[in-house]
């Protein structure tokens, strides 16, 4: 599927198509979903797949399917929820320190002190763990608005926004989604910024790294940005935090990559079943130690034990690659 | 009176030996070192110099089963040190990473700088120990140092907390305030210079510097628990390299109209109770660059004798108490291995001589009733 990306070309019907190609492409494991539109479904009836579920098939398809370890807010896990808030005080603030402050004391105080007694914005997860000072003391709370503050300064330099009162217009933290039709099964991405260009916006994805993984999670999260707003965007931005550096994605190259992302993903995670120790489904697996060391089925997974088999190579300096593992069928 | 971080942010121009570099731009014929205001030109040719030599080096690298399955060549700080001392102790990577006394402390003292730097009227609540106030943020991100630490003695650990309190209680005076200055913290940075290769570095703290009255750079500063030492300096410069060519983007055609951003290293020294301003000229840059390429062939000299089954070559001498292959290793000298031996036999109960009098013990702390034998 390319994008026809010129002007006068048939961009509205662009998300059309990607609409009936990701209902051909889901149809499978749609049948495993139940039966009912999304919004009318108990809300634990419904499967969600989720732009991480998108990064952790691209790793290891099997491992999607691994019940999910229960989410525990760190400080590890906050700060970027915290920058993505505080980008809505930099105009107000004019500095990144106190939008990052503002965002914190705020996320606190919502859950706390609810003086006005409506209901305030905030309350949620992260009020609940900031407010908590048995969870986060003020140590933990100055780490994550560390983490916060070094994520925004960095990103705002990649984009050359010298003042952070230059961001007018930004919009930050957007949640695409795309439901299947007639079945409980939900695609729900997430794009970090998106920048107001006119006439359209620009998503922006603010990355640790290229990886492919990751590449995967851009892409299905700019299929689901193009349904929701019904044409592509002119351009993908891409910030890569460590080397400071700003890219550019090829938006057509974007589309079946996404596709076959969103595939993947809901195979595995459709297939995910309560107290089960396999995969149900064949399933693609990709053993390392990074994607292994937390997943449920490590300890009974063949290729994991394969992986483990292997030389010395990977030791040392690692320099030397280490030959990929067959992948075994599952199940 | 002692400077602080935040006052070096705030005018950075009395480090800065402005003159002599303007002097040097107009002369490039004399041989005086290079200007410390790096121009366009010089970041371009550096960039080039490093490019082509590891294009050079890991043009033979194995290319692994599958294209692009191998994993880019890390350079970190710690190779590049390491791989100069030793070849060896390069592959101590895999080994666990020992915690000591020292090194606690420094960890320690490190996360205090990095939340001051936020918040700089931080204090250990109710006149508690540095330790005890930033527990709970170390138990998330140096969970081995808090059991070490909790593993100490009693008196081993009144040391630690004391070392420590000394230590980190004079961090708010040498930092200062730096929330003017757009301060990160703990950042990670890293340069892809060619296909295949990442130089990658941490910063523990960095911040917008003024120079002759505008922001014209970045101060990057190490948290050293110890004194100033020219290693230190090599640090700086590889972080320094690493942010001054990202600066260099690929798709820029023209000369921007702005010079490039002065970088400004700095050793947060606590051994010393000073903030040491280091000038990174573009010659500390080169031989920044250098090392980077001397390491490079060092690695990959390892590599090809760890595939062909033989030992990489070793160079011993008192690093090796440090080293954490010294005890598979074979080559280290006899005399640390012996000190090694010795601090990890079972220390012998101490003896007391039954009528050994120094005369000044006041009878008031005599316990009577023990008998010392």
């Amino acid at each position: 599927m390319s994008s026809p990306a010129g002007p006068g070309s048939d961009e509205p019907r662009l998300y059309r198509r990607l609409t009936m190609e990701l209902a051909d492409r889901l149809t499978e494991p749609a049948l495993r979903c139940e039966e009912g539109e999304v919004r009318d479904l108990d809300r634990n009836h419904v499967v969600r797949v989720s732009d991480y579920d998108v990064g952790t098939a691209a790793r290891c398809q099997a491992k999607a399917a691994a019940a999910p370890s229960e989410f525990e807010p760190s400080i590890f896990t906050t700060s970027r929820a915290v920058a993505l808030r505080s980008m809505r005080w930099l105009r107000r603030t004019g500095s990144v320190v106190e939008a990052v402050g503002h965002t914190m004391r705020r996320a606190r105080q919502a859950d706390h002190d609810p003086s006005d007694g409506a209901p305030a914005p905030d309350i949620d997860w992260l009020g609940e763990y900031l407010g908590d000072p048995a969870l986060a003391p003020i140590d933990v709370r100055v780490r994550i608005a560390a983490r916060a503050t070094t994520w925004l300064t960095t990103t705002l330099d990649v984009l050359g926004v010298d003042d952070p009162k230059q961001t007018q217009g930004w919009r930050f933290d957007i949640r695409p989604r795309w439901r299947y039709p007639g079945r409980g099964l939900a695609l729900d991405g997430r794009v970090d910024l998106a920048l107001p260009i006119v006439g359209n916006h620009t998503p922006v994805f603010v990355l640790a790294s290229l990886h492919p993984a990751v590449l995967d999670q851009a892409a299905f999260n700019i299929c689901l940005w193009t349904i929701n707003q019904r044409k592509p965007p002119d351009e993908v931005l891409v910030v890569e935090l460590p080397t400071a550096s700003l890219h550019r994605l090829a938006v057509d190259e974007l589309f079946d990559r996404g596709v076959d992302a969103a595939a993947r993903a809901a195979e595995a995670v459709t297939a995910r079943t309560p107290g089960a120790d396999e995969p149900i489904v064949r399933l693609t697996r990709s053993p390392s130690d990074f994607t292994c060391s937390d997943c449920g089925w490590a300890a009974g997974c063949q290729a994991k034990s394969e992986f483990d088999r292997q030389p010395v190579h990977r030791g040392g300096i690692q320099l030397t690659p280490s030959p990929r593992t067959a992948v075994p069928p599952s199940g | 009176m002692t400077l602080s971080l935040a006052e070096l942010a705030a005018d950075a121009t009395p480090y800065l030996d402005l003159d002599q570099s303007a002097e040097q731009s107009t002369d490039q014929s004399t041989e005086s070192p290079a200007p410390a205001q790096p121009r366009w030109a010089d970041l371009r040719e550096l960039s080039r110099y490093l490019r082509l030599g590891l294009a050079d080096l890991v043009a033979d690298r194995d290319p692994g089963p599958e294209p692009g399955a191998v994993a880019p060549l890390r350079l970190t700080k710690g190779r590049v040190r390491t791989a100069a001392i030793c070849p060896a102790q390069v592959l101590a990577e895999v080994n666990p990473f020992g915690i000591n006394f020292n090194i606690a402390v420094g960890i320690v003292c490190d996360a205090a700088a990095g939340v001051l730097a936020l918040h700089p009227g931080f204090r250990p609540a109710g006149g508690t120990r540095w330790f005890a106030g930033l527990r709970a943020s170390l138990e998330q991100e140096h969970p081995h140092l808090v059991e070490f630490v909790d593993g100490l003695g009693a008196g081993d650990r009144a040391d630690f907390d004391h070392v420590v309190d000394d230590l980190s209680g004079v961090l708010p005076d040498l930092l200062g305030d730096l929330r003017p200055h757009r301060p990160t913290v703990h950042h990670r940075i890293a340069h892809v210079p060619v296909p295949g290769v990442q130089i990658t570095g941490e910063i523990d703290i960095s911040c917008d510097v003024s120079i002759g009255g505008s922001v014209r750079g970045r101060l990057l500063a190490e948290v050293k628990s110890g004194r100033f030492n020219p290693r230190i300096t090599d640090e700086l410069a590889h972080y320094a390299l690493i942010t001054t060519l990202q600066q260099l983007r690929s798709e820029q055609v023209d000369e921007p109209s702005e010079p490039p951003r002065q970088i400004i290293g700095c050793s947060i020294s606590l051994g010393d109770l000073a903030v040491v301003p280091v000038v990174l000229t573009m010659e500390m840059l080169e031989t920044s660059a250098r090392r980077l390429l001397d390491t490079t062939k060092g690695l990959l000299a390892i590599d090809e004798t760890m595939k062909a089954g033989g030992r990489p070559p070793t160079n011993p001498g008192d690093h090796c108490r440090w080293c954490r292959r010294v005890s598979e290793c074979g080559d280290a000298p006899d005399l640390v291995m012996a000190e090694i031996n010795e601090s990890l036999r079972p220390l012998e109960p101490l003896r007391f001589d039954p009528d050994f009098d120094d005369g000044a013990v006041d009878d008031e702390f005599a316990e009577p009733g023990v008998d010392a034998s």
